[in-house]
């Protein structure tokens, strides 16, 4: 790699803006120019990024590069609330946001590493199947979750939440790792298939309802659970202590021993009841 | 001139008058999604002189219909129709992210414009469903529903069960003409043959009407969904106390209806706003259609969503067929996509994300959110309306319409999307919805060509 | 004045088979050689000239259809077109919108279809979305094998009577709903599923009237000749879909023996019982009773691999199906007259029911000697949506191409599917049998089907080619009423195609005894019932007779 592209945002828009086309893989060995002719559907109307963003290379130390290889490292910052489909898609390449994002940041997510410094709205790593997204902020309603109609959420890769999140957090989702340090909102892990969700401060209610299989676990306070959950044993799961030393790597330690007890309840019974919910002794 | 379509007969016998009176049979009320068909009204001068056989909110409806038009004004002054149509195609050419909103009291035919204007607009386009019966339309989409239509509620249904519905009140003439009185071909016995049991979270005129109600606490209609799935299917629950509570209930009274529900011949539960609307909005529809769904293995179960606006079914059909969704719908690419919060009413207003949006057949001044509304009054707003109410009073462009079902003839769908021809009875110096929408359609269209 | 020239004409109806022929279009019809006078010219010169396709059996407007496009966002997201100038924006690849079909057919050289499987209760919602189809010419069937006015009427014991009295229904449900012919679903069967009541054979008598499925279909056939219906009587027959259906298939064939009559779906009731109660290929037998009767038509319903949208108003068939995959499950239940059901599916070549299915349809085509006999559905979108038609195309007319198909699946088709060993090719001339020429004469559509002098002017150009399924994905042009709507493949006009209709002559007024019976238990008024002339602007009436 021999910088960073960046791009900072000049003014807010009104409108919402459908930014998918900032992703690493676009922006990788294009000049500052060609950049700048990247496509944002502004509202209804195509415009270009150099009509919102200021452009500009960091190169690496001792590099004067006029561009970047791939894997790219793009970086943003600005207010982007209004910003939806911030990285969609992106399979390589690293992303830094620095601000708020819109809807979809993440969506479809292949592969590479998405991080947003600031809150993001709903629907962030909907549908993905690789790659990482961190969140040192908030994060909205259906997290990872399915798009209506569709049985399958998140299929694959990793997101890590400092702060809270919404409602439905990995409905549906497949297979992946979420874990939110903070708390998070009704109906945690509603119908997954697979997969593993981690809550380190207090779930809304419902938590785990539907689920077909899967593991959530609650390190904090915990709610009382559906009557279609039923308690089994409390004991010291070992795949917690290596979960706990991998995001403890990744700079994000749980507030959970790696030695803790838990309680291990199995549903949703009328799913089959082969998912789990692991309370925190 | 009444239309040719409804049967008339004029009375014998009757009074001289300037007139004759024409009675217009088998007119269909619009006001609810019961669409009574069999309403009679007589006219008189082109005016409606007598309801007959409707419920007290249909006759006043229909009774009043010609009365209280608003004029057509912009920004408050009066000017004339032709204004109005010039001024709404001006401000919704220029938007850069308009919402177009409503038709649930629309007419099919008046809706197709709506999507059309969407369309070309390359804007977004929603009805009221997103924040009333939406949550059933997108559990329908995860899970389904097995329903029928009220005709066979009438004629088989030995249990009917109203959740968090109070058709005694908003939909009056339902549990006479399909859901508990009528006699039909194998219910014999009328209400005396069919169980009724109602959940609510507190008595209503319809849970009093029920055989057994039952009152659970409030945001509670997942947790008896979930345990009456589970009771159906003789699983074993997390708890075995009977008299443990779920939703402030013991867990018996649930079992006695489980059993209830499994031993009738043809169940139906009727569910309104106080599931959908309950907290976790369409996980409770969901829910409840899968429990709908696992008791087909037994016995023959539906669920009908007890919809409210007369036509609500017929925009979410409308949009379908045309779009290919139902509701929350965004044409910025130039083809349909779909999202729920992020393309409907309420999550576009809520973060301001349109600036221009043109509203038909709802009242927003009555049933948004209040700062959804203070957004709606901050942008330029073109508001098509029969009669005066809380949003012909600010809203930005006013265009008076005649109303459908009397004076506007064309096609409506009823709570189990029956469409039925609703007629023009009388006539009116006012355009119809679609009349003023097709103008405006093409004046968009006009300006965008030159 | 448009003038078609040096095009490969491909006109079975009259004898051309390829020849070199101008064709000449005026005012919407096919028109001789004029003595003179201005014209434009499509040059046609390497290209085959057939006349525009026209569809006998597809599920793409009305209530159950729409009920499927609003169940599934997740079938439209990836498949949309944006608007154009001339044509409207539209979604969907099993069950797309209304506007979409008709480009798509029209893009496959389609110009008319027919709607399977309408109940008369939302008869006018189906003609709603059927006027929002441009471009095609289109009719609708109207659901009657379990509707209580025509159980009524069945359950009469007196023959003479009883024979009248259907007639004169048949006639009257046909003008109160629009519709162009009689359709037949799961006859008694659906009835069954409301009382909860197993299996429905042949002979079950069916409650409340206590007539049996074979008082149903032969009633109802018989009405059908006596009223000279341009369209037989279009039969869905009990069992679809389960292994060794092929004997209720056989014996509703028998029971029919001597009356016109359409076997829709073919393919979905022609199994027999293979290892363990599997599926297993009926086809040769079903196909060795059409050819032995010429008086039967059908169409076959080709499985198509990948996802699908069932939907059927066989409302006790789409549960079961739903207990396959456990997917979302739609059923509406109609009052008095039939239910529907709607479960998106997935069909897979290594699953060797799907791998039976498929075979059996193709067995179907290759076994029935006479192409006027059968034609290419798909049952869309139940066995697989229409937009594959011209794949299906190239395994008809390619033999190399099927063998390589054939490898796909799972290996034990081989087992219990004679496919391996048939090595017919269709030619050009009998693919436009079976996709125009066919359907056109089964439907009774006198000036459809063909491009001999006074047909309607609607015709599909297709370049000649090595590839017949490319050669069919995109024509090269398409005319509908003399107008060029589809130029390689994309759209350049769209309008509106005229509903269908059949001109039953009858008195409009249900027997009283009948009226007074449906007022007192159905849920509208029978003023209500009948649908307005408003529906079916402009509606060409096709005669009896």
């Amino acid at each position: 790699m021999t910088g960073s592209v960046i791009l900072s945002l000049k003014q807010t828009p009104e409108v919402p803006v459908e930014a998918e086309s900032l992703l690493p893989a676009n922006v990788a060995g294009k000049d500052l120019t060609e950049i700048g002719r990247l496509p944002l559907l502004v509202g209804k109307k195509w415009e270009t990024v150099a009509d919102w963003f200021e452009v500009s290379f960091a190169a690496a130390q001792g590099t004067n590069a006029e561009t970047v290889d791939a894997p790219a490292d793009l970086m943003i910052q600005g207010d982007l609330t209004r910003f939806k489909r911030l990285g969609e898609g992106m399979a390589s390449g690293t992303m830094r946001v620095i601000g708020p994002v819109g809807f979809h940041a993440g969506a479809r997510m292949t592969g590479g590493q998405l991080t947003i410094v600031g809150d993001a709205a709903d629907f962030l790593g909907s549908h993905m199947s690789g790659g990482t997204i961190i969140v040192r902020g908030n994060v909205g309603h259906y997290t990872a979750a399915a798009y209506r109609g569709f049985s399958r959420g998140m299929k694959g890769g990793t997101i890590i939440i400092s702060g809270s999140a919404g409602q439905m957090l990995g409905a549906r989702m497949r297979r992946g790792l979420i874990y939110v340090r903070g708390d998070s909102g009704d109906v945690t892990g509603y119908n997954m298939k697979a997969g593993t969700i981690v809550v380190g401060g207090t779930p809304g209610v419902r938590v785990g309802a539907r689920m077909v299989r899967g593991t959530v676990m609650l390190l904090g306070q915990s709610t009382p659970l559906l009557p279609t959950f039923s308690y089994d044993c409390t004991y010291q799961p070992v795949f917690w202590a290596m979960l706990h030393r991998q995001l403890t790597d990744w700079g994000f330690a749980p507030p959970a021993d790696a030695t803790s007890s838990f309680q291990h309840f199995s549903g949703d019974v009328n799913e089959g009841g082969q998912g789990e919910v692991l309370v925190r002794a | 001139m009444p239309d040719t379509t409804s049967s008339q007969v004029p009375l014998e016998n009757v009074t001289p008058r300037p007139t004759d009176i024409t009675v217009h049979r088998s007119v269909v009320c619009t006001f609810c999604g019961c669409l009574c068909d069999d309403i009679e009204v007589e006219v008189q001068d082109n005016q409606i002189r007598k309801v007959k056989k409707a419920c007290l909110i249909g006759r006043n409806k229909i009774m009043h219909s010609q009365s209280n038009s608003p004029r057509p004004t912009i920004q408050g002054r009066e000017v004339s129709i032709a204004d109005t149509i010039a001024e709404a195609a001006r401000i919704l050419r220029t938007a850069k992210f308009p919402l177009v909103y409503g038709l649930s009291s629309a007419t099919t035919e008046a809706q197709k414009e709506l999507v059309e204007i969407a369309e070309i607009l390359d804007g977004n386009l929603d009805n009221p469903s997103s924040y009333c019966h939406g949550p059933g339309v997108m559990a329908r989409q995860q899970v389904g529903l097995a329903t029928c239509t009220l005709g066979e509620v009438k004629n088989r249904a030995d249990l009917v069960i109203f959740w968090g519905c109070n058709p005694m009140e908003s939909h009056m003439r339902h549990l006479s003409r399909y859901s508990s009185q009528p006699k039909g071909l194998f219910t014999g016995e009328g209400r005396k043959g069919r169980k009724i049991i109602a959940i609510d979270i507190r008595p209503t005129a319809t849970t009093k009407a029920a055989d057994q109600f039952i009152q659970v606490e409030p945001g509670t209609t997942f947790e008896t969904a979930t345990v009456l799935r589970a009771l159906v299917r003789g699983l074993k629950l997390g708890i075995s106390d009977d008299n443990a509570l779920v939703a402030g209930v013991p867990l018996r009274v649930w079992r006695e209806l489980a059993e209830a529900i499994k031993s009738c011949k043809y169940g139906v539960i009727f569910f309104g706003l106080g599931v959908t609307q309950c907290r976790g909005r369409d996980l409770n529809p969901e829910q409840l259609s899968v429990l709908v769904r696992e008791v087909n293995d037994f016995t023959r179960f539906y669920a009908i969503p007890m919809r409210g606006h007369g036509n609500v079914a017929g925009c979410n059909q409308v949009m379908g067929w045309q779009t290919g969704y139902p509701l929350a719908v965004n044409f910025s690419r130039g083809y349909p996509r779909y999202n729920p919060g992020e393309f409907s009413v309420l999550g576009l207003l809520g973060r301001k994300e349109i600036d221009a949006a043109l509203i038909v057949a709802t009242d927003p001044g009555a049933h948004l959110p209040q700062d959804s509304v203070r957004y709606l009054r901050d942008i330029p707003t073109i508001y098509l309306e029969p009669h005066n109410n809380t949003t012909t009073g600010w809203a930005t462009v006013v265009i008076p319409v005649a109303p459908a079902g009397v004076a506007a003839a064309g096609t409506f769908y009823r709570m189990d999307n029956i469409p039925l021809r609703v007629k023009k009875i009388v006539e009116s110096p006012l355009p119809s919805d679609e009349e003023v929408l097709r103008s405006i359609k093409e004046k968009i269209v006009h300006a965008q060509d030159c | 004045m448009l003038r078609i020239a040096n095009g490969r004409v491909y006109d079975p109806q009259n004898g051309c088979r390829g020849e070199l022929a101008d064709v000449w279009l005026h005012d919407g019809r096919v028109v001789s050689e004029p003595p003179g006078g201005e014209f434009e010219t499509i040059d046609a010169s390497g290209c085959a000239v057939l006349p525009g396709g026209v569809e006998i059996h597809s599920h793409v407007a009305g209530a159950k259809v729409n009920n499927g496009r609003i169940m599934c966002p997740e079938d439209h997201a990836d498949h949309f077109r944006q608007h154009t100038p001339v044509t409207r924006a539209g979604c969907g690849y099993t069950v797309p919108t209304t506007f979409m079909t008709g480009y798509e057919y029209a893009r496959l050289g389609y110009t008319t279809l027919f709607e399977a499987a309408v109940p008369p209760l939302t008869a006018r919602h189906a003609h709603e979305e059927l006027r929002d189809i441009p471009i095609v010419d289109a009719g609708c069937y109207t659901v009657m094998g379990n509707n209580y006015l025509v159980l009524k009427v069945l359950s009469d014991p007196d023959p003479s009577s009883r024979r009248e009295r259907l007639r004169e229904l048949v006639a009257w449900l046909l003008w109160a709903t629009k519709g162009y012919g009689v359709k037949i679903v799961n006859p008694g069967g659906v009835e069954n599923w409301k009382w909860n009541h197993g299996v429905t054979d042949l002979d079950t008598p069916v409650p409340p009237f206590g007539v049996t499925p074979r008082q149903i279909v032969s009633g109802l056939a018989q009405a059908a000749d006596d009223l000279r219906l341009p369209h037989p009587i279009h039969l869905h027959m009990n069992h679809l879909g389960e292994p060794g259906n092929i004997a209720t298939t056989l014996a509703t064939i028998h029971a029919l023996s001597g009356h016109r009559t359409h076997f829709t779906h073919l393919q979905f009731h022609a199994y027999d019982v293979g290892e363990r109660g599997g599926y297993a290929s009926g086809a040769p037998r079903i196909a060795q009773c059409m050819n032995e009767h010429p008086e039967f038509t059908c169409d076959v319903g080709q499985l198509v691999f990948g996802p699908v949208t069932t939907m059927t108003a066989d409302a006790p068939m789409e549960f079961r199906l739903h207990h396959l995959q456990k997917n979302k499950w739609a059923n509406v239940d109609v009052e008095m007259e039939t239910g529907s059901g709607v479960v998106p599916l997935v069909y897979r070549p290594s699953v060797l029911p799907n791998a039976v299915q498929w075979c059996v349809g193709l067995e179907l085509m290759l076994l029935i000697k006479n192409p006027w006999q059968i034609f290419l559905t798909t049952d869309h979108p139940n066995a697989g949506p229409f937009v594959a038609y011209p794949l299906i195309i190239r395994l008809l007319m390619d033999l190399d191409f099927r063998r390589s198909w054939l490898e796909k699946l799972h290996p034990g088709v081989k087992r219990v599917s004679c496919l391996h060993e048939l090595t017919r090719e269709y030619t050009l001339d009998e693919i436009a049998i079976v996709t125009r020429a066919g359907p056109a004469r089964a439907l009774g559509l006198g000036s459809k089907g063909h491009l001999g002098i006074g047909a309607d002017a609607d015709v599909a150009i297709y370049r000649l080619g090595a590839d017949a399924q490319s050669m069919f994905s995109q024509p090269a042009w398409v005319v509908k009423h003399g107008t060029v709507v589809v130029r390689d493949g994309e759209l350049t006009a769209s309008f509106s195609g005229r509903p269908l209709g059949v001109d039953v002559q009858h008195d409009r007024r249900l027997a009283p005894d009948l009226a007074e019976y449906f007022e007192k238990y159905s849920s509208v008024e029978l003023d209500n019932y009948v649908v307005e002339d408003e529906y079916v602007p402009d509606l060409s009436l096709v005669a009896c007779g």
